[in-house]
């Protein structure tokens, strides 16, 4: 049988377990990664259960958690972002081939982004976070965060323009 | 509102859209423009983030937390394991030692005829004399009190035919399971009971074998 604290657990967690896998993928680069990190993350807040009381502050505890276990993997093990294959964070069954390859393309240029960048952007897009709630969970001033998040659109839209004026070029 | 503005705050947080911004946007087809693209990149950007997630993931997950929270620490079984190996190495050597020192105390001797006056040997004989009677495996034809592993102990020498036996009784000692031995070249065994441990040495090894079989369950000290 179900227990309070187990029903708890899922109507403040169970809708961000999701979102907080994707932005693990982001942050590691690795699905089997990102799934070990969000079972830490789980047993860390099952552990601190009776003490997040306020449900705003949940996403935000379940972040810094997540980012902690990142670290604290990354310092055992170094992770070799560009060795990854790009096709495990893939879409198995696209319908549509074009926007699939597109997407493909552009998870490519998002995973070349420094970390520094590619971070603030997954928590912005995925979680939804505030400036001001990533500079927390950074540890950062919001106008690196906002300098950051500006950079890190403006290089992925001009790569954007510059592959779709190749393309306009190989059609002529 | 000037453009550098609001280009810069389209790229940092596109998804608010306030009075001021708005304002600007509808004077300023340069800023429009780039805001209608920006909002199909925002699209394009939010479908490339969102990676594929695994099947039931919060419930294997959770599943995997429920078991990793039923599960002892490592360190915490790693301790467990090497106290129950020192235990059962610490019990093993003290069981070896005591049946060893026991079968050696128990040296076949024929038993002088005495009367044991100790009242729970006395006991125990009045309890063993009924077992053979019961059994059908002959009388105690003769007893004495003696010492063994310092403790007050009981011999009786026992006549079933033609077959002799010696039985030993030693209270407050400690075996955990019954042990085959030897005294003097007869075979024997050391059978732990409720309150002791009893020895019984027969050359007739089939007698040996019901003796053991049955005789555990008529001793004790208690009651």
């Amino acid at each position: 049988m179900m227990g309070a604290k187990q029903r708890r657990f899922d109507a403040l967690i169970g809708a961000l377990t999701d979102d907080l896998f994707r932005y693990a993928c982001w942050l590691s680069g690795d699905r089997h990664t990102a799934e070990d990190l969000v079972q830490e993350t789980l047993i860390r807040a099952w552990r601190f259960m009776d003490s997040l009381h306020d449900t705003s502050a949940v996403k935000a505890w379940l972040i810094t958690t997540l980012r902690r276990e990142h670290a604290r993997l990354y310092e055992r093990k170094r992770f070799d972002y560009a060795d990854n294959d790009l096709m495990a964070l893939a879409d198995p069954n696209p319908d549509d081939l074009e926007a699939h390859t597109e997407q493909q393309w552009l998870r490519e240029r998002i995973r070349a982004l420094q970390p520094e960048y590619r971070e603030p952007l997954a928590l912005q897009v995925i979680l939804g976070c505030s400036v001001r709630e990533i500079a927390i969970a950074m540890e950062l001033s919001e106008n690196v965060v906002t300098q950051r998040l500006f950079r890190a659109r403006k290089k992925l839209m001009q790569q954007i323009d510059n592959s779709a004026g190749t393309r306009l070029e190989r059609v002529r | 509102m000037n453009c550098m503005d609001c280009r810069r705050q389209l790229l940092t947080t596109p998804q608010v859209r306030d009075a001021e911004i708005a304002a600007h946007l509808a004077e300023c087809p340069g800023c429009a423009r780039l805001a209608r693209e920006q909002s199909g990149f925002e699209h394009q950007l939010a479908a490339a983030m969102r990676v594929p997630v695994p099947e039931n993931l919060h419930d294997r997950v959770r599943f995997a937390a429920s078991m990793r929270r039923r599960r002892p620490a490592r360190w915490f079984a790693a301790a467990a394991a090497i106290g129950v190996v020192a235990v059962s190495l610490t019990l093993g050597g003290w069981e070896y030692r005591t049946s060893t020192q026991l079968a050696r105390g128990m040296q076949t001797t024929p038993a002088a005829a005495q009367s044991v006056t100790d009242p729970r040997l006395a006991r125990l004989e009045g309890r063993l004399e009924a077992f053979l009677e019961a059994e059908n495996m002959g009388t105690i034809v003769s007893a004495r009190e003696r010492p063994m592993l310092g403790r007050r102990a009981a011999e009786f020498e026992i006549v079933h035919g033609d077959e002799r036996a010696s039985v030993f009784m030693v209270p407050d000692t400690w075996l955990a399971t019954t042990h085959d031995v030897e005294a003097n070249g007869m075979p024997g065994m050391l059978i732990p009971f409720d309150g002791g441990v009893i020895g019984v040495f027969c050359p007739d090894r089939e007698m040996l074998r019901r003796f053991a079989a049955n005789v555990r369950a008529s001793m004790s000290l208690r009651g």
